[in-house]
């Protein structure tokens, strides 16, 4: 035991060292030599990774120490590691250590490598820290560690402006959320006296506390989630995020960072559930997977699609929670996390050999990346929940978990995100990859071995994971019903048939146009409103300038200069008039002040006598 | 001795490092280095010689006994905190002063400043705590007037003037406690129950010459000025220390003195302290000069200090100690690199800056650093500095305390969105060509490195700030029960 308790922290430190040894080397010798520590480090991490959950008995490995301590408050910090932390430490190590690999073809005309795996490493070893930890502070403590490198990796060409402007996006419309967060730490840590996840969720399976303390506690945490796992209204800096390389995006953007709000609830659904908050998140879920499904279909860069479709699978996620089936939604983080990842790359490969972001300006690719297509196509057929793809299984549990939980609107919602993933993806697949070649497209030609070789092993993983779902399920949860549905099941796959067919129709046969549609004024007003994401990054922005700038700092900033500063000003101004007043007393005339001295005396002289 | 000799020692050497000039250009640094390395080797070994509670290491030398008029010198845990502090800024200062104009007379007022600076952390009597208090008034007023920006004189005057009227309530509350009591001992004031409609009066008059100088909303329109105009490395000593003295004020002379007084206003303190975080925070979000909006951002974060203050307990006093050293490591490095910014581009305005990344980026990557531990990152003192004053004011206030969180979010919303309009995007096409716009020499790299350590290290290790004075606190706590 206390050897793992010692080979847990290696595992984050050893990300925390090989990013700074990644830095340092690269920027005093050749910088590509940064590469070969970021794939020792990430390798030996996988490894360390892998002893962790090879050797997890029964018990968690839990260990803890006291921070610092000030007045009454001691800071307990610690690790708690069980299988839920292990499976997405898997998955941060795992897919982190392949996409560094990727990233050597993807980032070859860089010209500060060491920058790049310097602040990658960092965010894996944050990544790992995260779900290692054993309470909220810590847990927060690598929570903006995540959002720092996010911050930064978004940002990474920070010379372009629209770079900049989305790495600020990022940052702060995740640190609003996680100020919310913040202070459902400290109303927990003050009132419940514990911010430690298990004696959290052992108070609330006691019944310890009230709900109502309970729910405004979890809802509190619950927005930091919302903003992490960009679910709405609290999404718009996802697809800004894509401003960064696309390595980037699929790492921190869709395989780890972004779940951390997924499992943050899931690590505290005791809480959750005893505290009624579960019905928010999944309404919160079904709604996000709604706009970011139909927002999928309606946009025409490569990346955002994949973005909205992220968005998408995190928000079904919630909704898995949200209804009550953590295992669900944790089965679908790990399969999101491998297909996903295997787009945004194999998506980067397209970028990387056309430098075209635009799906709709391509076309035809198939002829010159077959391999990259296919690939490509896999990681579709797993999006869309085809069968035997791992998409499928976790997709379909999570459709009959909220068809047993019945409620129409969650379930409605739900459905229709789920079965809209078939549309967006072939859709994307169709006009990328079929087609007359556009101008991009001729020059392209195949993605290096370096490139190729990640993207196999991500193919091969989202065809060989059913096969040991079962097995992964009891790891993770022990015995679990799944709900199951044959009539449901087989609607499902009918509508996603005839949708599939329609997007054959339209995208690869091009028998249908959408010209016209498009070209309708409510049509139009409906794709932009879709693509826009109902507006709702317009909607903050205003809020942004014209209430928290425009308003309240403006006229706070006239109260400043104008009342404030004004008062100090005037008390010199009226001392000074005061001052021009009273010199005028002194004429130097003898007579005036004999004058004076009289009235003076007189005053006086009245004064005692009549007072 | 040792706290006399490093009150003494400063000042003394003062007038060689004046006539030094004349010899030699470098002989006022080399002095002015020393003097802040021999302090520094003092708090160190007060430090290793503190026994953990209580004051330490008394000194008394009789003045004038009929008045009670008497030099008490004594350190405890959070003198000591502040002392390292002020030994730090005297190093950090000096070499960041390193190539300044007419250094003669520049490091003569750094020194005559450190030694009443010293004083009214260690002084035990109040009204010699005064008097130093007084006396670092007047090279700063130099330090500003002489060798500051445009604009100099007004701000100088300014900063003078108001500071000193606000000394004036301070000095008037001295007598009327002095009057009621006939002491100025800390020690026997802390037995003596003074009448409470007294004692409100006294803790009004000198809570204003504190919140002057702190300062608190709605008094503290002297520093932005005094700011702007001030060349940075004044700037760092008035944000580092003259802004502590008089937290610590408030702290040793009234909440300490007074805990039931204190208890009465403990609410008007929160109050302040909140308005003081949010319209600072706003204020700063309005801004389009750097320098004055990092002096806001101080503003904002001398907020948090009086917030932990407000909460009576021996958590929320804690905290703010903490809060004031993480406040002077941070706010330096920005004031020094918003300083920085403006020397190379001749350009205070946000809007007329951009892309600065680009040309000098070893500069403005410690600038980011510095911005984000001044927004709360973990691993900064800023994280440790919030977490601890908000947890202390959650845990005394209640849920009215929840809003508070609220105000990071602002502070990450006007730091980053300069640092996208400033640091990040394309570079102007003006600084293209400009020769100035250069990595700063070794020499001025330092000080901004020792920051950046500084507040990682006890952003990492918060023990070795709270350790300190913990059981002082806790001790000092029980009166409040």
């Amino acid at each position: 035991m206390e050897k793992l308790v010692w080979i847990t922290y290696l595992t984050i430190g050893i990300f925390f060292l090989g990013s700074i040894s990644a830095f340092l080397i690269g920027k005093f010798t050749e910088r590509w030599n940064s590469f070969w520590v970021a794939v020792l480090t990430g390798l030996i991490g996988f490894i360390l990774t892998c002893y962790i959950a090879l050797n997890l008995g029964e018990h968690p490995i839990v260990h803890k120490f006291n921070w610092f301590t000030f007045g009454s408050f001691k800071i307990p910090l610690g690790i708690y590691v069980d299988s839920l932390s292990v499976v997405m430490a898997l998955i941060a190590t795992g897919i982190g250590f392949l996409d560094i690999v990727f990233s050597k073809g993807y980032m070859e005309d860089d010209e500060s490598p060491h920058r790049y795996y310097f602040e990658k490493l960092f965010f894996i070893g944050s990544m790992v820290g995260l779900v290692f930890v054993s309470n909220l502070v810590g847990l927060y403590i690598f929570w903006e560690g995540v959002g720092l490198c996010s911050y930064l990796l978004i940002g990474y060409w920070y010379w372009k402006r629209s770079a900049a402007e989305a790495a600020l996006k990022a940052f702060v419309m995740t640190r609003f959320g996680d100020v919310f967060m913040f202070a459902g730490i400290i109303v927990a840590w003050v009132l419940l006296g514990t911010i430690n996840f298990q004696e959290l969720n052992a108070l609330a399976l006691a019944g310890a506390f009230s709900v109502k303390l309970g729910l405004l506690i979890s809802l509190l945490i619950f927005i930091g989630a919302v903003g992490k796992s960009a679910q709405f209204p609290l999404f718009p800096w996802l697809l800004d995020a894509m401003e960064g390389p696309t390595t980037v995006s699929a790492l921190i953007h869709a395989a780890t960072m972004v779940n951390a709000g997924v499992y943050l609830v899931a690590r505290m659904f005791p809480f959750f559930d005893y505290s009624h908050a579960l019905i928010v998140v999944g309404f919160v879920g079904a709604l996000s997977a709604f706009i970011a499904a139909t927002g999928a279909l309606a946009h025409t860069e490569i990346k955002k699609i994949l973005a909205f479709s992220t968005m998408e699978h995190l928000a079904l996620m919630f909704v898995a929670l949200g209804v009550g089936s953590a295992a669900a939604g944790i089965f679908h983080l790990m399969n999101h996390a491998i297909f996903k990842a295997l787009l945004f790359l194999a998506a980067g490969a397209v970028i990387h050999m056309t430098h075209q972001k635009d799906a709709f300006k391509l076309g035809g690719l198939y002829k010159y990346m077959p391999q990259t297509a296919l690939l490509f196509l896999v990681g579709i057929l797993a999006l869309a929940g085809v069968p035997p793809f791992n998409g499928f299984f976790s997709k379909d549990w999570i459709i009959g978990a909220t068809y047993a939980y019945g409620n129409p609107v969650i379930f409605g919602l739900t459905f229709v995100a789920a079965v809209l993933c078939i549309a967006y993806g072939f859709r994307l697949w169709f006009v990328v990859f079929t087609g007359e070649p556009s101008e991009y497209s001729k020059h392209a030609r195949e993605a290096y071995p370096i490139m190729l070789v990640p993207l196999y092993v991500l193919a091969v993983l989202t065809v060989v994971i059913p096969f040991f779902k079962e097995q992964i399920i009891h790891f993770l949860f022990g015995e679990v019903h799944e709900p199951f549905f044959l009539n449901l099941l087989v609607a499902t796959l009918t509508v996603m048939f005839i949708l599939f067919g329609i997007v054959f129709l339209i995208y690869y046969k091009r028998v249908i146009s959408t010209v016209k549609f498009l070209a309708h004024p409510l049509g139009k007003g409906i794709n932009e409103f879709l693509y826009n994401g109902w507006y709702v990054d317009a909607a903050i922005k205003w809020i942004c300038r014209h209430v928290f700038y425009g308003s309240i700092a403006k006229a706070v900033e006239w109260v400043d200069i104008h009342v404030v500063d004004g008062a100090v000003n005037g008390t010199a101004r009226l001392s000074l008039a005061c001052w021009d007043r009273c010199r005028k007393i002194q004429t130097g005339d003898v007579i005036d002040y004999l004058t004076y001295f009289v009235a003076g005396v007189i005053t006086l002289v009245l004064l005692i006598l009549f007072v | 001795m040792v706290l006399l000799s490093m009150i003494l020692l400063p000042v003394l050497v003062a007038p060689f490092a004046w006539i030094g000039e004349k010899v030699n250009r470098d002989i006022p640094k080399y002095l002015s280095l020393a003097v802040g390395v021999f302090l520094a080797f003092c708090t160190a070994y007060l430090i290793a010689k503190y026994p953990g509670n209580g004051f330490a290491f008394h000194e008394f030398y009789q003045i004038y006994p009929p008045f009670d008029f008497n030099l008490h010198l004594a350190a405890d845990g959070i003198s000591l905190v502040l002392l390292g502090i002020v030994a730090f800024l005297a190093i950090t200062v000096t070499l960041s002063s390193w190539h300044v104009e007419r250094p003669g007379a520049y490091f003569f007022l750094i020194l005559i400043f450190l030694g009443p600076m010293v004083g009214v952390f260690v002084s035990l009597n109040l009204l010699w705590f005064f008097i130093f208090w007084e006396f670092t008034l007047v090279p700063m007023f130099f330090h500003i007037g002489i060798w500051g920006a445009e604009n100099r004189i007004y701000a100088a005057m300014k900063f003078f003037i108001y500071t000193h009227l606000a000394s004036v309530f301070l000095l008037l509350g001295i007598i009327v406690l002095y009057l009621s009591t006939h002491t100025f001992e800390f020690e026997k004031l802390l037995n003596i129950h003074l009448d409470p409609s007294v004692a409100k009066l006294v803790w009004i008059l000198m809570f204003i010459g504190f919140a002057v100088k702190m300062p608190v909303v709605p008094f503290h329109t002297w520093l932005p000025d005094a700011h702007v105009q001030a060349p940075s490395p004044i700037s760092v000593f008035l944000a580092g220390l003259l802004l502590k003295m008089g937290a610590y004020g408030l702290l040793r002379w009234e909440i300490f003195l007074f805990p039931q007084t204190s208890k009465f206003f403990a609410p008007l303190m929160a109050f302040i302290a909140v308005l003081t975080i949010f319209y600072a925070g706003f204020r700063a979000l309005a801004e389009d000069h750097i320098k004055r909006m990092v002096a806001y951002s101080s503003i904002n974060h001398m907020g948090f200090v009086l917030l932990g203050l407000s909460a009576l307990t021996a958590a929320g006093i804690s905290a703010a100690v903490y809060e004031m050293v993480g406040h002077a490591l941070v706010i330096s490095l920005l004031f020094m690199i918003a300083g920085y910014i403006h020397h190379k581009t001749h350009t205070w305005y946000i809007s007329e800056l951009g892309g600065l990344m680009k040309k000098i980026p070893g500069l403005m990557t410690m600038f980011v650093i510095g911005v984000l531990a001044a927004v709360g990152l973990p691993g900064t003192a800023g994280f440790v500095g919030e977490l601890s004053v908000m947890l202390a004011a959650f845990d005394y206030y209640g849920w009215v305390m929840v809003i508070v969180p609220l105000a990071s979010a602002l502070g990450a919303g006007f730091f980053m969105w300069m640092l996208q309009r400033a640091v990040f995007g394309p570079l102007r096409e003006e600084f293209k060509n400009l020769k100035s716009l250069t990595e700063l020499p070794l020499i001025e790299n330092i000080p901004l490195a020792l920051y950046i350590g500084a507040f990682i290290l006890v952003g990492v290790i918060p023990a070795v700030v709270f350790n300190l004075y913990n059981p002082v606190v806790n001790a000092f706590s029980q009166l409040f029960q």
